[in-house]
């Protein structure tokens, strides 16, 4: 019997893989690329025994004959012939035939690979899993294009409400829930996460993307600042025309540009003792983007008292760390490795030693990795171990790590039970709380290095950079008030302590750094 | 009595050191007195109590004694984002 050459088709018999290339190898021109899609007798981790294959029949042969059309259009080839099965079939039977007969391999192969991943992708054909345990499901794993599945709007804390995206969300997961590691199970469980990033900066930018892009359900950022141009290179969140804005909102904004289908909630305040419990109670999971010892420990010390795991990146030039603090662990907490922070200006950040941006989008998307390990149970988490990782080199290290019985927070006879208290010590100033006439009385130190300045530009400030700076031989005299000035106010924190220290009394530090006061120098020219 | 040991330095300690690596004979006992010893070599600004050291991708107690072909690995906190 001659079957026809050329078409796409479905039927309810077994496959005749033999006759299928035969009746295309009559007309073969040099090339005959095929693909068999057999029954496989396991998904998701369970054993199966068999598939029942539903078509919608008419929907199915037009898409089918579409996807061969486009092929056509496409690639060079002389014929296409593309069969799908329907109704119950064993491990082992092929489900799906797709044959391609064309003058050149390259031409063959890539069609019949552009066939079989529409037909997957396209087609509305359902199957249901007979498991060896006797029970059976229907796997909607093969997706019909139409959108089924409306956008929910969600609590009201997201902003920024785009158009609902022409096509399904389980349209927008297909590649990942293909890996057996995933499936359909394992998108529910992102869908149902809830995962809080603390700080969205040059960590949080790519964490986020990505987290949003693998379909977490519930998004929190927390995050405080405006967005500077100074952060584009690094921040990939935001754009040119973002600067002046707040990040927060920014960053909501563009996650739900990128996946509709999720929630993100914004939280526009800085992390702490205060506002953390109540954080951490809406959270499953939240990773530390931060970019200081203070919010990294209190953050820490947070994922143990509050049961919730933190997953931790810090970086320093090309190089970075990156662990989990699982409180249902024994792998210990930062405490266990060190129990306190440095002293402010012993170890530099970003501002004063500078970061090339993919270090950060390096480690930011190691966050992400190990979000979605923690929320779909995959092995390798970071629980129990450091990882260091030299981004010039590319050598990476994974030391285990143990919690330590004398750690302050987690050991045996912990000596912290709270958060720790954001203390303001009453040397340093708000600028909030300064007039222009108030900071007249001070002689401005600028303790940033030469090529900070530009960024809130200082006029009236004495330049003394910070890497130069000697407590006990300083290049300002005391004969007025001295207010010390960097880009952050951790720097000029760390000098006024040590000017204090060598008997100082009339030196103070600028809460927040140069920003903080530029509108005072814009209320004093008016 | 002096062992063969190889050397990793994170972050600041390797800009300090001007290297990341590298392979030396101690006669240092215990990873104490050798980051002791390296800290007066190259002019370390941490103490020792704010760095810590692993040995054969293990933290380690800085009285751990130093065994022949030991790779020592320390590491002081970073906070960068
Ligand atoms: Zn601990």
């Amino acid at each position: 019997m001659s079957l026809p050459f050329d078409g796409f088709e479905i039927s309810g018999e077994p496959l005749d893989i033999r006759a299928l290339a035969a009746s295309l190898t009559d007309r073969t021109a040099g090339a005959l690329a095929s693909f068999e899609g057999w029954v496989r007798d396991h998904n998701d981790g369970r054993q199966v025994d068999g598939l029942d294959y539903e078509i919608f029949a008419p929907l199915a042969l037009a898409e089918g004959a579409a996807i061969l059309d486009e092929a056509r259009q496409k690639y060079k080839v002389n014929a296409i012939r593309a069969i799908h099965r329907h109704g119950m079939l064993a491990i082992g039977d092929c489900a799906v035939w797709v044959g391609v007969v064309s003058a050149h391999r390259d031409e063959a192969f890539r069609a019949c690979r552009y066939v079989i991943d529409e037909v997957k992708h396209r087609l509305p054909i359902w199957k249901k899993e007979h498991y060896r345990d006797g029970t059976a499901e229907w796997v909607n794993c093969q997706h019909p294009g139409t959108g089924q599945e409306d956008h929910a709007h969600g609590d009201g804390h997201s902003h920024g409400h785009d158009p609902a995206p022409a096509f399904a969300e389980s349209d927008f997961y297909a590649r990942q829930i293909r890996l057996p590691e995933v499936g359909e199970a394992g998108q529910v469980k992102l869908k149902a996460a809830r995962v809080l990033i603390v700080g969205a900066g040059g960590l949080g930018s790519p964490a986020g993307l990505m987290l949003a892009a693998a379909g977490v359900g519930t998004i929190g950022i927390a995050e405080f600042d405006t967005l500077e141009a100074s952060n584009l290179h690094r921040q990939v969140l935001y754009a040119a025309a973002d600067v002046g804005q707040p990040k927060v909102e920014m960053a909501a904004k563009r996650l739900k540009a990128l996946n509709p289908f999720i929630d993100v909630k914004i939280h526009a305040a800085k992390a702490d003792a205060a506002n953390l419990p109540g954080l951490f109670g809406q959270y499953d999971l939240v990773l530390d983007c931060t970019d200081n010892f203070t919010t990294k420990y209190l953050l820490a010390d947070a994922a143990v008292l509050y049961g919730v795991p933190v997953v931790q990146a810090s970086i320093h030039r090309f190089e970075g760390q990156l662990l989990t603090i699982d409180p249902a662990s024994d792998g210990g907490c930062l405490r266990c490795l060190w129990p306190a922070p440095p002293p402010e200006g012993l170890i530099g950040n970003c501002a004063e030693v500078g970061v090339l941006g993919v270090t950060p989008g390096l480690f930011g998307t190691l966050q992400a990795s190990e979000a979605l390990k923690i929320i779909l149970g995959l092995p390798g988490i970071l629980n129990r171990h450091l990882l260091i990782m030299d981004a010039l080199s590319l050598e990476t290290r994974r030391i285990a790590r143990r919690r330590d019985a004398d750690c302050p927070l987690c050991g045996a006879n912990p000596t912290i039970h709270a958060l720790a208290k954001p203390e303001t010590a009453a040397f340093e100033l708000d600028a909030a709380a300064l007039s222009p006439q108030a900071l007249a009385r001070y002689r401005i130190v600028d303790l940033r290095e030469a090529d900070e300045r530009s960024e809130h530009p200082l006029p009236q400030a004495f330049h003394a950079p910070f890497s130069r700076f000697d407590a006990a031989n300083p290049a300002f005299d005391a004969s007025r008030p001295v207010l010390l000035v960097c880009a952050a106010g951790r720097r000029s924190q760390s000098a006024a302590q040590q000017l204090r220290a060598q008997g100082w009394n009339d030196v103070f530090s600028l809460i927040g750094g140069a920003k903080s006061l530029a509108h005072l120098f814009h209320q004093a020219a008016e | 009595m002096t062992l063969p040991v190889r050397l990793e330095y994170f972050a600041l300690l390797r800009e300090q050191r001007g290297l990341g690596a590298e392979s030396v004979v101690t006669s240092a006992a215990t990873a104490r007195d050798l980051y002791r010893e390296l800290a007066l070599a190259y002019g370390f600004t941490l103490a020792v109590d704010r760095v810590r050291v692993a040995i054969n991708n293990e933290f380690a107690s800085w009285d751990r004694p130093l065994a022949a072909n030991d790779t020592v690995v320390f590491i002081p906190p970073v906070a960068g984002g």
